[in-house]
This record gives structure tokens, C-alpha cells and sequence, in this order.
């Protein structure tokens, strides 16, 4: 017979492939629900993982299955980066080593930092959740009286015009002689009425260029004459 | 030091940066400016679409479809609405390919559909579209076959192997190799509980069927029958006749499994195509149709099988017409229905008549390429049908009895060029009756003036009646965005009119939620992209469709009227381009062949001195033979629609290095401001050139990618740049517009992943330096090496991989522009504002006070785009967007922008916010009440206050 040597070169030919394909592993993984994610059903049908290597025949992408696995078939050693593109939630970066000898190790990444800058070391069968939800709108703000009266400008106001309102009737409830105490203080308060060069401006007069009684002291009414 | 280590932090940076500049939707207006035209793409294969129950022991079926797009899913035949898709391989597939032999769609078990894709293999849950396993074989798969006692799915692949795989887990059951890897596997049958693959060995002397237990995969019996000759082919049988078929030119054979018994039948395959259907083991129907559609023939033959034997039953009348057929059995009997432009017929088993015909109220748009029906008889005797009927021009219809249901747009999915058209350009006469009163003398323009305000009188009891409509109108809700139909103020309504590949040209309604508004067929069956130069705008709203074969078409985009067919002569390789008049409306387009020597053409062949004038100054370029580089040519027009072309420069690139693209800034592309004012207020001022081009060259023996920035009038090199490390076999794509470009690639350097970078162009290093910017004659000749621009770039990390650039455009160029991405691994259109990629942003430190007054910020290598906030499609799910095309409304803040691919895309969007224009937000009635509120005060408080000053006056 013919046939017996070709199946013994066949047979001896896969032994000879056989170390080659050995060290093509199968990573595996699965989405678990947090937090963020109450639930598998709530991740969109069409999202994928997606399995980065140095060049695009390396690279793997995998739909999430409905209990949330996924899984990337014989794969060669390298070092691969690992993402979940999934449009309503945002999910870590992982890095992928799978060495010559088949072994998978897992770390978490930074984006944006140098490749061998690698984070914790993560178990293989790789589980993984969200960190995020996606924000998709921005609520237009309608009218909000609260919102208006949080305002710190808006309850500085509330508060001055307060005072103003409340203060005359304080001063009228006090004991007679605190507030003859009050009004004494009041009179030798600077910014009294009598003493306050703003509110004792006389417009008319300085328009007519006549000297007021309360000017000599202030070096600016001079210096405009 | 650990904070900086968590990977939230970075994500909530990346939102907290973007939050602050991008242009995320209102939620008021999501799905209101908004709309996509979700397609699937012409169902490819009969045999790939059909109706099936979604779940088991649910009522009612869906329809599940593959499409020539590659993209699987389900329709509820109801009304025609997605209920799911999902899309098979990794991205776009070539054209040439046949598809329907590597890709397809098959019941299985439990409401479960596999698909296959070359070497993938999927399982789908046929309710909700979730994956529930995924295999990838190491060769293309031959065949599948789902065995529902065995609970497997056992599937052959091209080289021999059988793997059955279990249906719950996605785990291999047991694996067997047949024919010791020589023999190419073709396709199972099942039986009476054996499993049949049929091989054909290398030598093809045999047809080989090899019996493999369906428990254990052990190979039980082997047939060789030695009928198959070298050029016989295998042709697609159904699973479940126990007979395999084959073919060579003018015979169709039927093999009986397991025996020598062979029938044939006589078929000139070079004329006729056939098809086998069956729903039953005992009964084979063939479908004959003419492959030529000038001598349309089809007819159909019922056979019977009994005890290995073939015998046929009857014949389906012969018709000099085109014709597709359907088999179907749902419980009430064997029917075949029969679908042409005008009726339904439906045949049973029995007789060569018909058992009940079904006449269209209107004749189908185009002529049927293939139909899945199911008919039921009813208790009483009376016959339904439901067809779903993939038309010549793509689309899919559904027919219940006489009635079309609904229509399913497919063919735009399959769109080889676009482009916008404005409607109003055609509406808007007042400006050209206003420049044309300028023109003339004094006496002239007031009686035309006066003339035209008599005639325009007619229009004042509507516009009163309108008024007085608009004033109730405040006191009401606002307006839906949608009555925006009719009364478009804004500029917001575009026609988009796309070409397909069917050989029709369609175009869509941005303002009416891409409605079909036209469709006209160009009288070609098929249209790949290759056989079109492209699709111009010609001004008035008029377009032209320019085929790679010479063919002219101009139709009016507004009507969708043809206005006229011609045909030039063009090279097939020739760069096709418009050209304006600068003095008038006069537009032409030109064609530069890519081989030297030989003269262009152009079209209208009229006009040579305007067109004279329109090209002195001009020079036009294209990609050198060969595609080595760019080359410039001068062009002269000649009697009798010719070009003469001068060379008048040539960049050529190196010989290792290929061309990736060129890209040039958008045709309408203004410029609002030409500097840049900077925080302690000097000013950089920007590069202005409008005959930029890039071009990018990828050199896959280095692994790096060569951009140049090129003056398209001199031919000068103004920048270039090399990016190392590149993967070249993964998309390249840029974007360029003022005075910038932003591209982007996928890096295997020590920053791995994609890439965005972005480069500015300044006149000068030095600030308030604006070089030859102000002269008078800045002419692209003299430019000295010296004063090449200045050029600031910056480098991003993007977390997906983008296929598509593009950029805003506004009407003026005043509001800041944003870059717009597709990508499709989050089926999300992205927009980034130019301001988030910025080169002048301080890296590694705090910006200072100027510099956050000029709005910079500092920059962080990782552009984690917030998904949510940076989605202009927010919450849809797009597949497959391929190209974006924006044009400018007539609002300064708003850009009209829509992708296509499979689906249609449209939006509208404002970088810097709607400052022109009221949002939804803006609320009539507040405003009203809040002035209404403030009179009523002032009447109120007027007495006291008047009654305090007397009062005061008094006191003195």
C-alpha cells in the first residue's frame, strides 16, 4: 500500500509543525457587570474587544458573547494591547504579553506613557468593567429659581437689602441708651453721613465755583481750583 | 504617585479636557437634527435571506438578510424596520469578490442563525443579534451544517477538515481530516441520519463523498464515483436532498449520494444560470434564467426524488422575460412563487398553472434579482403570499398579496460617490434680480424696481396671514425642527445625491430625515468605483455624473430630471476636475489623462476664450504616471473640446516610496481671520496658500510614512515630514483646511496605537512677522526656500482606530473648526475641536495667564476622547461610515455634515456653539412674561416712587 507512507509523512510533518503552533494560545475573558453596568443586556449587541499586535494579521477582535465573554483564537507570541470599543461605556486599556513559551500575562496600561510602562499584574481568564458610562447629552438648563437664589452674588444681595430693611427697626427696638451708644458711634464713624465727602458734596455750589465750608481739609478740592 | 497610575483619572481627564471645548448634543435636539438611514446593503444570495421564527415557539418570523456590504441581521417584515445587524470581517471588502461563495447565512437551532465569513463562523441569537460564539478556522470554510439531535454544528473547511462544534459552548465536540489535506471539501448533506461531504480531488478524475458519523466524526464509509471530470464544478446544493450537483459547460449533473447514479441535464451554462431550491428531501426545484438580460428568459422545473431516482415532474411555463422564483413550504403545502415586474404568481406541485396570480398595483421599479416568499393556504382554500423582493436597483421591497409594503432603500449602502447640492442656490433669484437693477441706469432700475414691487404685491395677504400666524405662533410651543421642510431659513436643507453601484443615482433630503427625494437610473447595471471619475456640482443645481467610460450625464438635482447624456473621449486613468469662470456662471470640467503627451479633454466644448481666461492662471495637477508623485500642467484649450498640457513641474517620489493620498483643501474653504492673536497681543500670522496639497507616501521596506506639503501652482516643496514605525497595512487617513492638517495612523512605536497629529502653518517663526503675506502680488512662483512656512505640530494618542477625516465648513470660516472622525469600531462619528488639537498647547507644564487667555491648555499625549460628549451620533449605532462630506448652511455657526458608507449619516453641528441662532431652549413666553412682569412693576411702582421724591422734596 501506498497510502501508509504518505500518512506516516503527513504524521511526521505535523509532529514537525507541532511546536510551532503550540505556542499559538487562546486568550479568554469576560465583561463583568458593576456599578457602572447593572447589567450584560445594557452593552450594545455590536460591541467588540479588540486584540492589538504589531501588525494588523495579528490583531484579533471578538464580539462580546451574550454572558458577556469573549475570546481570542490562536494567538502568536508578542505583546498586545487590548481595548473594548464600546460606544456607551468606558473600560480600562489592558496590556497582552503572550511569551514564546505560551504563557499569558496581563497588566493594565497607560495610555500616553511608554509602552513598557506597564501597571498590575492581572489574572489571565481576564475580567473586566467598565469605569465609566458615557455621557451622550447636555441637559439644556431651563429657568431655575433655586438654582438663581444659590447664587452667591444673588445671597449677598438678599443679605444687604436684608440689612438695610431690618437695621432701622433693630435700631428702633434697642434700649435707650444702647442707642444712644449706636447713634454716638454712628456720628464718629467715618464713613458717617456728615463726615463722608460724597454725601456732603455740594454740586451746586462747586458748579457755581463757590468754596465749601467742608473742602479745606481735602487736598483734592484744591488742586481742582 | 499612585494617583497618576489609575487609569479612571485618566479618563476623567480626558472627559474634563474635552467637556470644556467639545460639541456635544443637546439632548433636545438628538434625533431631531439628526438622522440616519440604517441599511444593511442588497441582500446578496437568496439562499442567505429568509424568513425565521426568532424564537422558538414565538408567532410570527422575522427576515433575516446578508447583504453584498457584509452585514447580517434582521427585519421585521412588518414594516420594515431593523431589529438588528451586525457586520461580518473586519472592514471593507473588495468589489471583484464573489461574495455569495465565501459569505453566508443559515438557519440553525433554538432560535439560533450562524454566519460565515471566509474563515469566521459565528453563531448570532436570532431575537437580539448577540454573539453567542465566534470561531475562526484556520482555511476558508466549505460548508456548514447545523445537527439538531446532536446539538453540533459541523463544519467542513476548504482543505478537509471537519470540526463539529457544540452549539451551546462554541467547544470543539470531535475533529476529523478527510482526504489527508489534498482534497478540497465542498459541501455536506443530511440524509436519514448520515452525514454526506462531497470532496473533489486535486486531480479531479473523482467526485469523492465521504460518510462521517455525526456522534464521533469518524469516517465511516468512502464513495468515489468517477464522473467528475477536470472541468466539472461543484454547484451550491440544498442540505437536505440526498443528491449532490455538479457541472461542467452544458450539463447539470445530479448525483445520487452514496451511488453511481448520475442525471444529467442539459443546460448551456454559458447562457442559462440555474439555482436549486428545496424545502423537502423528495421534491428539487430549478430555477433557469438567462444570463444575458437582452434575451431575458426564465422558467423553472419541479423534480421528484424517490429511492435515489430523479425524475422530473413538470415544467413552469417558459417566458421571454425576467422572472425570479421562491420555494416555500409552511406547513400547508410545496409553493412556488414567481415574481416579475408586474405580478406574483404562485404554482403548487401539481400542475404547470398557475394557482393564483397577484397583479401589482404598479409596475416595480426595476426588474427582480431574487425573491424569498412564503405562502400559506388558509383553511378556506385561500392563498397569501409573502414576498420579499431584492430589485436590479438594489433595494428590497416586501410584498404582501397585491400590496408593496414597505420599501427598504438598500442600494444607498452601496454608494460609490457623493455630493451636496444646494437647493436654495436655485431658489434664491431676489439676488441676481437685485445685481442686475445695479447694473443698469438710474431711470431703468427704478422702473423695474417699482415694476417688481407692484408684482410682488400679490404676495402681501400671505405674508400678513403668515404674520399674524408667527405672532400666535410665539404663544404656542416652539416649532418642531422638522416643519423646517418647507420654510428652510437657515440653509439647513441640502440634497446629498449619491451614485450606486446598481447604475442609479438617488438623492436624499438632509432636512427630511434622508428621505429618497429622486431616483434616476443611468442605464448601467453596475457601477464599480472604478467606473466613476465622480460626481460634480454644476452650479445651479445641476450635477454631473461622469463615468470612467466617458459618459456624461447632467441632471438636474432638484427634479432629478435627466437634462442631457453625452460622451467624450476619456482615458480611463485620466484625473477628472471642474473648472469656474471667474467672470461668469460658465463652468466646465476637464480631464487630465495620467499619460504624457497626450492631450485632455473638456466639456461643454464651447466658450474656448472664457475658458482660456479661467485656466491662465491655473495649473493642474494629478498624480504622475505611474503614480510616482504629483505632476503640474499648464492647459491650454483647443477647437473641438481639447486641452493642450504643458508639464510645468513634477514632484516625483522616491522608488520605494508609494502614494497613499493626496489631499487638498475643501473647494470652499474661507478664511475669516489671517492671523492669530496671541495672549500678549502680537500675532502670528497663518500660512494662506489656497493650492496646498498633501501628499502621503508610505514605505513599507522602512515602515514609515513620508508627508509633503506641496504648492500645487510652483510644484514647491513647502514641508515635509516622516513618521517611523508605522504600520502601513492599517488606515492612513488626513484631513487638510486653512492652514493646517491633521492625520492620523497606526503607530507601533513606543506611543503604541493610533495616532492623530496635527501640524499649523505660520508665515513666520517670529511673531508679528507677516512675511510676504500682505504684499500685493503674492504670486506661488516666487517663493524662495527661505520663506517656507513655519510649521507646529503635535502628536496625540487616539484610543481607536479612525478611517475617516474631514473638516467643518461654515459659510464665512469665522466659527472655529472641528475635525470629524469616523470611527467604526464605536460606530460613532466623532467631532474634536480644533482648539483640543492645537500645537501650540505648553507641554509639561501649567499654561500661563497669556497663554490661557489665547484659550491653550496644557497638553496631554492621550486624547481620550469621551465617547459621550465627543459624539455628534451620540447614541445610533452606525456601521460602516466611510466618507464624511460637510458643506456650510447659511448660519455662520452651522456646518451640515453627513457620512456614508452602508449608512447614511446626517447631522448638524456648531464648533462654537450656536451663537447665531435661538436653541430649542429659547422660550417665547419666558421672554414675553419677564418683559410683561417688568411693565406691570414700573406701572406699579411708578405712584410710590413719585410720592416719596414729592415727599423728599417736602422734607428739604
Amino acid at each position: 500500500m501506498t497510502s501508509i507512507p504518505i500518512v506516516r509523512l503527513t504524521s511526521l510533518l505535523l509532529l514537525l509543525l507541532c511546536p510551532v503552533f503550540i505556542h499559538a494560545v487562546n486568550i479568554v475573558g469576560s465583561i463583568k457587570p458593576n456599578n457602572v453596568l447593572q447589567s450584560l443586556t445594557l452593552l450594545p449587541p455590536s460591541m467588540t474587544v479588540s486584540l492589538s499586535g504589531a501588525s494588523l494579521a495579528d490583531s484579533r477582535t471578538s464580539h462580546i458573547y451574550s454572558n458577556g465573554a469573549f475570546k481570542f483564537q490562536d494567538v502568536k507570541p508578542g505583546s498586545y494591547l487590548l481595548e473594548v470599543n464600546c460606544r456607551t461605556h468606558l473600560f480600562p486599556s489592558l496590556r497582552v504579553d503572550v511569551s514564546t513559551d505560551g504563557l499569558v500575562e496581563v497588566y493594565g496600561t497607560f495610555r500616553g506613557n511608554e509602552w513598557d510602562n506597564k501597571g498590575e499584574r492581572k489574572p489571565h481568564p481576564i475580567d473586566i468593567s467598565p469605569v465609566k458610562g458615557s455621557d451622550f447629552y447636555i441637559i439644556r438648563e431651563g429657568f431655575n429659581p433655586m438654582k438663581l437664589l444659590s447664587n452667591p452674588m444673588i445671597l449677598i444681595a438678599i443679605v444687604a437689602i436684608g440689612g438695610m430693611t431690618l437695621m432701622p427697626k433693630m435700631v428702633e427696638n434697642m434700649d435707650p441708651e444702647t442707642r444712644a451708644e449706636f447713634e454716638k458711634q454712628q456720628q464718629t464713624s467715618v464713613l458717617s453721613s456728615q463726615n463722608n465727602p460724597l454725601q456732603s458734596f455740594d454740586m451746586a455750589g462747586y458748579l457755581a465755583g463757590s468754596s465749601n465750608k467742608a473742602q479745606p481739609k481735602s487736598g483734592n478740592g484744591s488742586k481742582r481750583k | 504617585m499612585w494617583l497618576w497610575h489609575n487609569p479612571l483619572r485618566y479618563f476623567l481627564l480626558a472627559g474634563a479636557l474635552l467637556s470644556s471645548s467639545c460639541q456635544a448634543v443637546f439632548s433636545d435636539e438628538a434625533f431631531h437634527t439628526d438622522f440616519q438611514v440604517q441599511l444593511f446593503g442588497t441582500a446578496l444570495d437568496p439562499s442567505s435571506t429568509f424568513f425565521h421564527q426568532a424564537a422558538a415557539g414565538k408567532t410570527g418570523s422575522l427576515l433575516y438578510t446578508l447583504s453584498n456590504r457584509l452585514v447580517i441581521g434582521a427585519i421585521n417584515p412588518k414594516d420594515g424596520a431593523q431589529v438588528w445587524r451586525q457586520r461580518l470581517g473586519e472592514g471593507t471588502v473588495s468589489e471583484s469578490e464573489e461574495l455569495s461563495k465565501s459569505a453566508w447565512l443559515r438557519k440553525s437551532k433554538d432560535g439560533r442563525i450562524v454566519s460565515v465569513f471566509d474563515k469566521a463562523i459565528a453563531l448570532w441569537d436570532a431575537a437580539t443579534g448577540r454573539a453567542v460564539w465566534e470561531y475562526s478556522a484556520s482555511v476558508t470554510v466549505a460548508d456548514v451544517i447545523t445537527l439538531k439531535a446532536e446539538n453540533l454544528l459541523v463544519v467542513a473547511l476548504k482543505g478537509g477538515e471537519v470540526k463539529a462544534i457544540k452549539l451551546e459552548s462554541g467547544e470543539i465536540a470531535w475533529e476529523t481530516l478527510v482526504g489527508e489535506g489534498r482534497d478540497v471539501a465542498s459541501n455536506f448533506n443530511f440524509v436519514d441520519d448520515r452525514l454526506f461531504l462531497t470532496l473533489s480531488e486535486p486531480a479531479a478524475t473523482a467526485l469523492k463523498t465521504v460518510v462521517i458519523s455525526p456522534a464521533t466524526g469518524a469516517q465511516l464509509e468512502t464513495f468515489i464515483d468517477g464522473v467528475f471530470s477536470q472541468s466539472d464544478t461543484h454547484v451550491f446544493t440544498p442540505q437536505i436532498l440526498p443528491i449532490t450537483a455538479f457541472k461542467d459547460s452544458d450539463q447539470l449533473k445530479l448525483n445520487t449520494l452514496g451511488t453511481k447514479q448520475t442525471k444529467s441535464l442539459g443546460v448551456d451554462s454559458t447562457v442559462h444560470e440555474y439555482r436549486l431550491h428545496a424545502v423537502t428531501h423528495d421534491t428539487l426545484f430549478i430555477e433557469y434564467w438567462a444570463k444575458s438580460p437582452d434575451s431575458a428568459t426564465s422558467w423553472a422545473d419541479f423534480h421528484t426524488i424517490k429511492d435515489g431516482v430523479v425524475t422530473k415532474k413538470i415544467s413552469l411555463p417558459y417566458e421571454n422575460a425576467i422572472s425570479v422564483f421562491s420555494l416555500s413550504d409552511s406547513g400547508s403545502g410545496i409553493f412556488a412563487t414567481r415574481v416579475n415586474r408586474a405580478e406574483i404568481r404562485i404554482y403548487d406541485t401539481e400542475s404547470e398553472n398557475q394557482v393564483k396570480a397577484f397583479e401589482l398595483p404598479k409596475m416595480l421599479p426595476a426588474e427582480p434579482l431574487h425573491v424569498v416568499a412564503e405562502v400559506v393556504r388558509r383553511s378556506d382554500g385561500a392563498i397569501a403570499v409573502r414576498a420579499a423582493v431584492t430589485l436590479a436597483d438594489g433595494n428590497m421591497i416586501l410584498v404582501r398579496n397585491d400590496q408593496v409594503v414597505w420599501t427598504r432603500q438598500e442600494a444607498l449602502a452601496s454608494a460609490v460617490a457623493a455630493e451636496f447640492v444646494d437647493v436654495h442656490e436655485v431658489e434664491d433669484t431676489l439676488e441676481k434680480t437685485l445685481h442686475a437693477e445695479e447694473a443698469s441706469n438710474l431711470v431703468t432700475a427704478y422702473i423695474k424696481r417699482v415694476t417688481r414691487h407692484i408684482q410682488e404685491l400679490k404676495y402681501l395677504p400671505g405674508w400678513i396671514a403668515g404674520f399674524q400666524e408667527s405672532i400666535l405662533g410665539i404663544f404656542g410651543p416652539a416649532a418642531p425642527a422638522d416643519a423646517a421642510v418647507t420654510k428652510d431659513p437657515f440653509g439647513y436643507r441640502k440634497f446629498v445625491v449619491l451614485v450606486t453601484r446598481f447604475g442609479w443615482v438617488t438623492a436624499i433630503d438632509t432636512a427630511n430625515r434622508g428621505e429618497v427625494v429622486w431616483t434616476i437610473n443611468l442605464g448601467k447595471t453596475k457601477i464599480l468605483e472604478k467606473d466613476i471619475k465622480g460626481i460634480f456640482h454644476f452650479g445651479k443645481g445641476v450635477v454631473l455624473v461622469v463615468l470612467t467610460s466617458g459618459d456624461i450625464y447632467k441632471i438636474d438635482a432638484i427634479t432629478g430630471r435627466g437634462l442631457k447624456k453625452t460622451a467624450i473621449q476619456i482615458l480611463p486613468s485620466a484625473n477628472v476636475m471642474t473648472v469656474e469662470s471667474p467672470t461668469s456662471d460658465d463652468r466646465w470640467i476637464i480631464a487630465v489623462p495620467v499619460r504624457e503627451g497626450v492631450k485632455g479633454w473638456f466639456w461643454p466644448d464651447d466658450k474656448e476664450e472664457e475658458l482660456t481666461k479661467a485656466l491662465s492662471k491655473a495649473t493642474l495637477s494629478r498624480k504622475c504616471e505611474g503614480s510616482t508623485g504629483i505632476c503640474g500642467y499648464s492647459a491650454k484649450p483647443t477647437l473641438g473640446g481639447r486641452l493642450i498640457l504643458t508639464p510645468t513641474w513634477s514632484f516625483r517620489l522616491p522608488p520605494n516610496q508609494k502614494v497613499v493620498s493626496i489631499n487638498t483643501r475643501p473647494a470652499h474653504d474661507p478664511i475669516a481671520s489671517i492671523g492669530k492673536v496671541l495672549g500678549d497681543r502680537s500675532v502670528m500670522y497663518k500660512y494662506v496658500n489656497p493650492h496646498l496639497a498633501l501628499l502621503i507616501a508610505s514605505a513599507s521596506s522602512t515602515s514609515s510614512i513620508y508627508l509633503y506639503l506641496l504648492d500645487t501652482v510652483s510644484g514647491a516643496v513647502l514641508h515635509s515630514s516622516v513618521q517611523t514605525n508605522v504600520d502601513i497595512t492599517r488606515p492612513i487617513v488626513a484631513t487638510i483646511a486653512e492652514n493646517w492638517y491633521v492625520y492620523s495612523f497606526y503607530s507601533n512605536s513606543d506611543a503604541r496605537g493610533t495616532q492623530l497629529v496635527v501640524t499649523d502653518f505660520y508665515a513666520s517663526a517670529t511673531k508679528n512677522d507677516p512675511a510676504r503675506l500682505l504684499q500685493q502680488n503674492f504670486s506661488s512662483y516666487d517663493q524662495t526656500r527661505s520663506t517656507s512656512p513655519y510649521g507646529i505640530s503635535q502628536a496625540f494618542i487616539f484610543p481607536h482606530p479612525i478611517t475617516s477625516l474631514a473638516t467643518t465648513t461654515t459659510r464665512q470660516g469665522i466659527t472655529t473648526r472641528a475635525v470629524l472622525l469616523s470611527v467604526p469600531k464605536l460606530g460613532s462619528l466623532l467631532a474634536i475641536n480644533k482648539r483640543t488639537l492645537e500645537p501650540r498647547r505648553p507641554v509639561g507644564r501649567e499654561p500661563t495667564a497669556e497663554e490661557k487667555e489665547e484659550g491653550l491648555f496644557k497638553y496631554e499625549p492621550y486624547l481620550g476622547v469621551d465617547h459621550g460628549r465627543a459624539s455628534l451620533s451620540h447614541i445610533r449605532d452606525l456601521v460602516g461610515i466611510e466618507k464624511i462630506i460637510t458643506t456650510p448652511s447659511l448660519l455662520e455657526s452651522t456646518s451640515i455634515v453627513v457620512g456614508w458608507g452602508i449608512d447614511i449619516f446626517g447631522t448638524r453641528t456648531n464648533p462654537s456653539e450656536a451663537f447665531d441662532v435661538l436653541g430649542r431652549g429659547f422660550n417665547k413666553l419666558a421672554l414675553i412674561g419677564s418683559v410683561l412682569a417688568v411693565g406691570v412693576g414700573t406701572l406699579f411702582l411708578r405712584p410710590m416712587v413719585r410720592k416719596k421724591q414729592i415727599g423728599q422734596r417736602w422734607a428739604q
